[in-house]
């Protein structure tokens, strides 16, 4: 069984890498931001003292995490067509450079359903494990909840989740490469276009496995950094000891 | 206002349960109403099809069956094989605790569908080039490897942070009785690590089992690639997909209302 190495099907076919490079750079991207926020709000809601939007919290929460990714990636593009539904998804899909803008949206909307739980998670026991005290003190020197919230107990809790924060965003930019299973053409989707043009797998799994390294790290350092220069300052200014 | 309604409902459970189920009920009707109007639950899920999806063809095992035994195979190879590299990478040795580090830290950057792909397409070319042999396996046998290899990286990350967070004081205290290092390690430092490591290693099972889902890509007739051989031939995916969303939705949610409960129990039982 003879297997001749022929590395030089990453430079003949490199400009089908690079796409798919910036393809995945898009889902993560766009999946991170709107997964953070996202994640925030629900995450607040959970804990708020009112009854029923910390049951819609939970719902939330509970709903897209029990379901597996790619589930619900195929249960929005095999359901609906969501850009009939939603006409500025196409201005916005043609502004990033996208061509088929429902394979695209479907799995970034998968994506930040599944990621924006894990963030609401981590940011409901982030505040949770605060102590009550901190709420209780910002209230006594006349600040109410949302002030509260916003300027001693969550900078607080945001600094001591980022690293599962991180965490969930780097398994972001791993499970977009469930996307190529409704052909969105990243990464791994062109791994398996030069493995059936030239029958090489080995090699471009090799390259590819390399760019997502890549790309994993730098992510992962990009996070430490936010969390260095970013970070480090709410926590002096709230004087907290954490 | 807010706490009355918290302890009534403390108070009467099957009520909150109840009104979470209407709650529920209405909700999926109002989605359904809203977002397709035309859905046919009733000739799309016939008996046969439900059971081709729960328990495949008639003389092979499929269908949600095999993603369970999927799971349960990968569940007790992870654990064994986690543990140890788990310990390895803990232990200090050179040795041995490069190798694992450098096999976790590898398997924790890659996507697990990549992971599939290589054990699947990549392993067989491996070993045929530095190795000489020969070697096929079926897609289920590829598959099991996979998930043996991907989650074993995941739980061996969680056993070091378990042994990682016992005290020093419980070796010395262990050495002053006239223990070995070995017997420390049995009789003391593991038996507490894993006690500890209960929750966070049945939350990486529930996502394991989550994950199984992902084997449709290289052929392996689980639940979800039953779904969708059914879907492809009929052609009815919201009511096929909300189904298959439904039956995951339970199992997995049934798991990890487990896993809370022992974790519960656990702490209770760390705290006194």
């Amino acid at each position: 069984m003879a297997y001749e190495f022929d590395w030089t099907v990453l430079i003949t076919y490199k400009q089908l890498l690079i796409d798919g490079f910036m393809m995945t750079l898009k889902l993560s991207i766009i999946g991170i931001f709107f997964s953070f926020f996202i994640g925030i709000f629900v995450g607040l809601a959970r804990v708020s003292n009112n009854f029923f939007l910390s049951l819609s919290g939970t719902y939330y929460v509970e709903f897209f995490r029990n379901i597996p990714l790619i589930v619900q990636m195929f249960f929005i593009y095999f359901s609906f067509t969501l850009t009939d539904a939603f006409p500025f998804l196409e201005t916005f899909g043609n502004a990033i450079g996208v061509e088929h803008h429902n394979e695209f949206f479907s799995a970034l909307i998968a994506l930040i359903t599944y990621t924006s739980t894990y963030v609401a998670e981590a940011i409901r026991a982030g505040i949770q494990s605060l102590p009550k005290g901190q709420m209780e003190a910002a209230k006594t020197i006349g600040m109410n909840y949302v002030q509260a919230m916003y300027h001693v107990v969550f900078p607080q809790a945001l600094k001591m989740v980022w690293g599962p924060i991180t965490s969930q965003f780097l398994n972001l930019i791993k499970n977009s490469s469930l996307a190529m299973t409704i052909g969105v053409a990243e990464l791994t989707f062109q791994t398996q276009e030069i493995d059936s043009l030239t029958f090489r797998g080995f090699e471009a799994a090799t390259a590819v496995t390399i760019l997502y390294l890549f790309l994993t790290l730098a992510t992962a350092y990009t996070m430490s950094l936010i969390n260095r220069y970013a970070l480090i300052k709410t926590q002096n200014n709230s004087g907290g000891t954490v | 206002m807010n706490e009355k309604i918290t302890l009534y409902f403390a108070k009467h459970k099957i009520l909150f349960i109840l009104l979470n189920l209407t709650y529920i009920i209405v909700l999926a009707k109002a989605f359904q109403m809203i977002a397709y109007p035309s859905a046919d639950f009733s000739s799309a899920l016939t008996f046969d099809r439900i059971h081709f999806m729960l328990f495949g063809l008639e003389d092979e095992i499929g269908g949600l069956m095999l993603t369970f035994y999927l799971a349960f195979v990968a569940i007790i190879l992870s654990f064994i094989g986690g543990s140890l590299l788990g310990i390895a990478r803990w232990s200090g040795i050179k040795i041995i605790s490069i190798p694992a580090t450098m096999f976790i830290e590898l398997f924790r950057a890659l996507p697990h569908i990549m992971v599939i792909f290589w054990v699947f397409f990549a392993l067989p070319i491996f070993f045929g080039v530095f190795f000489g042999v020969k070697v096929t396996s079926s897609a289920l046998t590829s598959a099991i490897i996979a998930f043996t290899l991907f989650e074993s990286a995941h739980i061996a990350e969680i056993v070091r942070a378990g042994l990682n967070s016992i005290p020093k004081g419980q070796f010395e205290a262990a050495k002053t009785l006239g223990m070995n290092s070995w017997q420390v390690f049995i009789h003391i430092i593991l038996p507490q690590a894993y006690r500890r490591m209960i929750p966070s290693i049945l939350s990486q099972f529930v996502s394991l089992f989550k994950d199984t889902s992902l084997v449709y890509v290289i052929g392996v007739v689980e639940f979800f690639r039953a779904a969708t051989i059914i879907n492809n031939r009929i052609y009815m995916s919201f009511e096929i997909l909300s189904f298959i969303a439904i039956v995951y939705f339970l199992c997995a949610f049934t798991l990890s209302k487990i896993a809370t409960q022992l974790e519960k129990k656990v702490e209770k039982q760390l705290n006194s």
